[in-house]
């Protein structure tokens, strides 16, 4: 379809409007807000929709306000081979007309007209294509809606060769999908119908077997009747042949019975005949032994009381022995025991005089003791005065020569003062009285000040002041001299000396009265000794002054060997006390049991000439040896009876006949049991056949077989139907998706080919099965579309439509209609898209309708409309 | 001179999986019904009595109404018959026999062939009998039966149960009738003829047709020759002869293998189909080979589901049977698929030359469901 050109009059506020629209390519409409650019498009819709007298709100909407006119939309379109001009008025002075100017001139009035032009469009335009096409404000960003539009269908089928297919193919894979979810579920799983069927082969299955099985039993039992029935045959022909010969044996075995009793008897009759025989035979025995033991009892009796009167002498000799020995012993005990304290006498006596011996040592300690006591006091008296050792002796020494030294220095330096007295005179010297002898002499070293008086004068002698340094020194070393002096407590050097000899003196001497307390004290204080002394003298003071002290050992000694005398003449008597006492009690004894053996015997002689007596009053000794040869006569006979019979029984062996018929008896009963078991299982056996003929297993098998050939049949036909289902889907169905990726291809690659001249070249969109923009990829990041920026998503949805414009172009197409759009674009993207315009529209019809003339100024191609 | 009828291997209780419940049922109660009509030949024949050579009833193990409806049925006859024992039912300790409902039940006219040997059943005239006692005897029973027997004057009917050593397919079975023996005893005059059971195939074997096998009353199978029928045996020293009436109402058809080609071809099977009478007592098993069209497929399917409920069974075998769909171009442009639903269709096709049986399923599948969308 083609817009050639609208004319509006009393539309709104347009009081009368006529636009020509450019064939192909851009037709730009501009004018300000309110110019009518939107009324354009709407009146279009108007007149091609609704009838002139219609009474709709929006037809209403068109009536100017305020005017009683009619509204009057004309239009010149073509469509297919048609080319009309179109025309209607509303509200007032209504009409219609159409006038077609090919392929052949037609006039059309009234409804007759708007029902022409209805099927002229219906014929040739796709009219859910041009609504798809239009962007109307409000709504600009939204994509095309083609899933509806058979146009663009039938131009990609054609760029696809036709592969997407039409309705029937689609009815098809509608049927191939509802073939296969007869089987399968719609993620391809086995559905119940399909398992059911399966389920039932099983337990098909599963019965026939189960019948199979039972019927199998059933044979067997069957068999086992058989063979059980031929068993008994051959067991009763064998049970009564064992039962004859079970009487054959037992006939036998009662006979040897009978047998081995008589023997038994016999034996008997034999075994007490001999015991008489042997009876008689002891009597006799027994009568001899009694005779001869009245007589040895006899000479027993008599020998007995001989050795009692013999054993009597020796035992009165014994007991006369035993008490002269015991005296003995007591006067030697008497004896011992005096010598005993004779001995602890002279013990007594020694150690008296061993004390005295020790008390006089102890004195002669002590009075050493004493003294060496005496000679350390002085000793330490004189050490304690003594302040003077070694030491403060040599200090005394050097200070007194250091004392001389300096007198010496000081006189050689002074002047000497002499005086030589020509007559004797007395002067005073420093106070001094001097006289002096005539002719004598005296000098003096002038150290010091020296006051000579004579007479009525004194020469006062001054050293001078050059020695004052000597006369110092000096005064130092006397000063020295003499504190070592007063410290050691003596007047010079001489004292000392001797003071020093003193003290040596005391300290050996105190050396030597410590080495004689050491002596004598031992380990001893001083007054332990003391006290040991003074208590021994007491002590002895009490006790009688001792012999000394060898005379005390010696009479110690000479007790002491009378006493083991003794002892030694004790024992001796006391062992042969003993020796005595024993032998006397051994006599005492044999004499008892003699006395005792005597009586025994005499006893015993008693007795058995008793017994000798009472056997020959109950039978006189000729009668017992008759009674016995005829006893063992009568033994031997029976004896022999005896042998005889047992003769008879040789050959016969009662204990393994006896074995013989107990096995065979056994055997037979054994065979019985056996027999009647059989019988038994036999009668169950039949019984159970008995019952399983009522059940009819054949029968049950029959039906389980049945029912399984069934089963097997239906699961083998729909398992062969889903196969083919599935493969007939799944094969429908992957072509249709290559189909569908094939029949997409044109459109995105028109619609990429625009893309490019708008985003760049790494421009890539993927179409969803409504054939709308689902992704976009630019610059190798892939968007939904919902996640791209308004203007992006404006501009894709106008390139959307400019390229189902293109492609639909060479089949007539429909016009792009753009009221306003591109609102969001900035100027660059703007350029861009007007050369995306120029390349789409060059065989397809755009109307833009724009307040905003600037965004479009870039379409070289347009042609515009100024409203 | 004696008559008597000739038959065996009645199976009574027998079922077969192939057939619906409503077919087994009258399968059971037409085999009953041979029964009846055996009675009313013998009589039209003036048989002495029946003799049924073993396989009376299918099992030792059937549910008693059969049995009890079996010898309802038997007692209804008029003349006696006698039952062999045979390798289905035989004479062990779970014997139908000698049940005590057989014993309550048991006509008059019934008699059972329960041990080997001679039985007089007119002056002159006896059966010589080979029941089976097992079912797997060790030794040929008949020839055991006929050891002692010397020709007296007497004529003699054996009764025997079994596969004869001519036609056993297994050398080694001890319980093979020896057919050699059978022939000298013949002609020893010992014995005059032998009834024989077990093959359900109506055979004549020997010279002189004295040996015999009547085959099943009913059919049984789709490998029988010729059951369903009795025989009327004349028979005495000097002559002998077998008549065989039909007695049965069913059939078990089998034919030749079809080659299916194309739509005549299917054509032919359509007609084999249409002109067999009798159809809801006959069952059918098709060998089908060849390949057919999508279009020839669905029409060969068109032909057999109409005809399914019309026969008793009717069943490819396919074990048998080798038949591949071939889609052709005529096919596939009928089709008229465009689009996506074209490349499947190339695809499968592919599949299916290459001979994979889903594909060519797929093929069939895509054929109807879009024949039922054109439709």
């Amino acid at each position: 379809m083609r817009i050639h050109r609208l004319r509006l009059a009393n539309y709104r506020g347009v009081a009368a409007r006529e636009v020509a629209f450019a064939e192909r390519g851009v037709t730009v409409v501009q004018g300000p807000n309110e110019a009518g650019k939107s009324s354009l498009a709407e009146a279009l819709d108007l007149l091609l929709e609704h009838y002139d007298d219609s009474r709709k709100a929006g037809v209403r909407a068109t009536k100017p306000v305020g005017a009683d006119v009619g509204t009057e939309v004309e239009a010149e379109l073509s469509a297919g081979p048609y080319r009309f001009t179109y025309a209607k008025r509303f509200h007032r002075e209504r009409f219609t007309t159409l006038t077609v100017h090919e392929p052949r001139p037609e006039q059309f009035t009234g409804r007759e007209a708007h029902e022409r032009v209805r099927a002229i469009l219906a014929e040739t335009v796709d009219l859910p294509l041009w609504r798809a096409l239009r962007m109307v404000q409000g709504q600009a960003v939204e994509q095309p809606d083609l899933s509806e539009v058979s146009a663009l269908a039938a131009a990609l089928d054609v760029a696809a060769a036709g592969a997407r297919g039409g309705e029937a193919e689609h009815t098809l894979l509608d049927r191939a999908q509802a073939e296969y979810l007869r089987s399968f579920t719609p993620t391809g799983q086995d559905n119940a119908w399909f398992k059911g069927l399966r389920a039932e082969l099983d337990a098909a299955e599963a019965e026939a077997a189960e019948a199979r099985r039972a019927l199998a039993g059933l044979e067997r039992d069957v068999e086992d009747a058989a063979r059980i029935a031929g068993e008994l045959e051959a067991l009763r022909p064998e049970l009564q042949r064992r039962r004859l010969l079970l009487e054959d044996l037992e006939r036998r075995w009662t006979a040897v019975r009978e047998r081995a009793a008589e023997v038994e008897r016999l034996a008997l009759r034999a075994e007490r005949a001999e015991a008489a025989a042997q009876g008689a035979a002891r009597e006799i025995a027994e009568r001899a032994r009694l005779t001869e033991a009245a007589e040895a009892t006899a000479a027993a009796a008599e020998e007995a009381l001989r050795e009692q009167d013999a054993s009597a002498p020796a035992l009165e000799a014994a007991a006369a022995e035993e008490q002269r020995l015991q005296e003995q012993v007591t006067g030697l005990r008497a004896e011992l025991s005096a010598a005993r304290d004779a001995v602890r006498a002279a013990l007594d006596a020694e150690a008296r005089s061993k004390e005295a011996f020790s008390l006089e040592l102890l004195e002669e300690r002590w009075a050493r003791v004493e003294q060496a006591r005496a000679q350390a006091a002085q000793a330490r008296e004189v050490l304690e005065d003594a302040r003077v050792d070694e030491g403060a002796a040599a200090e005394i020494e050097r200070a007194q020569l250091a004392l001389a030294q300096a007198q010496a220095r000081l006189a050689d330096a002074g002047p000497l003062l002499r005086l030589e007295a020509r007559q004797d005179v007395a002067v005073e010297l420093d106070g001094q009285a001097l006289d002096l002898a005539a002719g004598a002499r005296h000098e003096l070293p002038v150290t010091e000040e020296v006051r000579l008086r004579v007479g009525g004068l004194d020469a006062v002698l001054s050293p001078g002041q050059g020695l004052s340094a000597l006369r110092d020194r000096l005064a130092e070393a006397e000063r020295a001299w003499r504190e070592a002096c007063a410290r050691a407590g003596v007047a010079d050097l001489a004292e000392a000396r001797g003071a020093l000899r003193r003290r040596d003196d005391a300290e050996r001497a105190l050396a030597e009265a410590d080495r004689v307390l050491r002596d004598n004290l031992r380990d001893l204080s001083p007054d332990e000794l003391h006290g040991k002394a003074v208590r021994l003298r007491e002590r002895l003071a009490a006790a009688d002054a001792g012999a000394d002290v060898d005379a005390a050992r010696g009479a110690r000694e000479h007790a002491e060997r009378r006493v083991g005398e003794l002892q030694d003449a004790l024992e001796h008597a006391e062992s042969a006390l003993r020796e005595t006492s024993a032998r006397r009690a051994a006599l005492r004894e044999r004499h008892t049991g003699l006395a005792l053996r005597a009586e025994q015997a005499l006893a015993a002689r008693e007795a058995a000439e008793a017994a000798l007596a009472a056997a020959r009053g109950a039978a006189a000794d000729a009668g017992l040896g008759k009674r016995a040869a005829a006893l063992a006569a009568e033994a031997a006979e029976a004896a022999q009876a005896a042998a005889a019979a047992r003769a008879s029984l040789e050959g016969e062996d009662p204990a393994t006949l006896q074995a013989e018929v107990d096995n065979a008896r056994e055997a037979a009963e054994k065979q019985r049991r056996e027999l009647r078991e059989r019988e038994d299982e036999l009668t169950t056996l039949r019984g159970r056949l008995s019952a399983l003929g009522e059940v009819g297993l054949h029968d049950r098998l029959a039906a389980a077989e049945t029912r399984l050939e069934r089963a097997g049949t239906a699961w083998r036909q729909a398992e062969r139907g889903a196969a083919a289902a599935r493969l007939l889907y799944e094969t429908l169905l992957r072509h249709r998706e290559a189909a569908r990726r094939a029949y997409v291809a044109p459109l995105r690659e028109k619609l990429e080919s625009l893309g490019r001249i708008v985003f760049g070249q790494d421009f890539a969109v993927e179409l969803d099965d409504d054939l709308r923009v689902a992704r976009r990829t630019l610059d190798g990041t892939t968007l939904d579309v919902e996640q791209l920026s308004t203007g992006a998503r404006e501009q894709l949805a106008v390139l959307a439509r400019l390229a189902v414009a293109a492609i639909t172009a060479a089949d007539g197409g429909v016009p792009v209609l753009l009221d306003d759009a591109l609102g969001w674009s900035d100027p660059q993207r703007l350029e861009r898209m007007a050369a995306a315009f120029h390349v789409a529209a060059r065989d397809s019809q755009v109307i833009v309708l724009t307040c905003v003339p600037e965004r479009y100024a870039a379409i070289g191609s347009a042609t515009t409309v100024r409203l | 001179m004696v008559r008597f009828l000739h038959t065996g291997d009645w199976q009574l209780g027998m079922t077969r999986a192939f057939l619906t419940d409503e077919a087994q049922a009258r399968f059971g109660a037409a085999r009953l019904e041979a029964v009846r009509e055996i009675g009313r030949v013998a009589q039209r024949e003036g048989c002495a009595f029946v003799l049924v050579c073993g396989d009376v009833f299918e099992s030792n193990h059937l549910d008693r109404q059969v049995l009890l409806r079996a010898l309802d049925v038997m007692g209804g006859l008029g003349l006696p018959v006698y039952l062999l024992p045979g390798n289905h039912d035989p004479l062990d300790a779970g014997s139908l026999f000698t049940s005590p409902e057989f014993a309550r039940a048991r006509p008059a006219n019934v008699t059972v062939l329960d041990r080997a040997g001679a039985w007089p059943v007119a002056p002159g005239v006896e059966l010589v009998t080979a029941p089976w006692t097992s079912k797997r005897p060790l030794r040929d029973l008949v020839a055991a039966a006929c050891e002692d027997l010397r020709a007296d004057g007497t004529v003699r009917v054996v009764a025997g149960h079994g596969c004869v050593d001519v036609l056993s397919p297994d050398a080694d079975d001890p319980a093979v009738i020896g057919l050699a023996p059978l022939e000298r005893a013949l002609a020893d005059g010992r014995v005059h003829y032998v009834a024989l059971g077990d093959r359900h195939s109506l055979t004549e074997l020997g010279a002189g047709g004295r040996v015999r096998y009547a085959g099943a009353p009913e059919p049984t199978d789709f490998d029988e020759v010729a059951p369903g029928h009795v025989l009327v045996v004349d028979v005495d020293a000097r002559d002998c002869r077998a008549e065989a009436h039909p007695v049965a109402t069913w059939r078990f058809a089998q034919p030749e293998p079809f080659a299916l080609r194309d739509a005549d071809d299917v054509s032919v099977l359509a007609t084999w189909l249409a002109e067999q009478p009798d159809k809801e007592r006959c069952a059918v098993r098709l060998r089908l080979v060849g390949s057919l069209g999508l279009r020839d497929m669905a029409l060969l399917d068109d032909v057999l589901d109409r005809h399914r409920e019309l026969f008793a069974s009717l069943r490819v075998w396919e074990r048998h049977s080798d038949l591949a769909l071939l889609p052709e171009e005529d096919d596939l442009a009928e089709l008229e698929l465009a689009g996506f639903a074209a490349d499947a269709v190339g695809d499968l096709r592919a599949a299916a030359e290459g001979g994979a049986d889903a594909a060519q399923d797929a093929l069939a599948l895509l054929y109807r469901l879009h024949r039922g969308a054109a439709a």
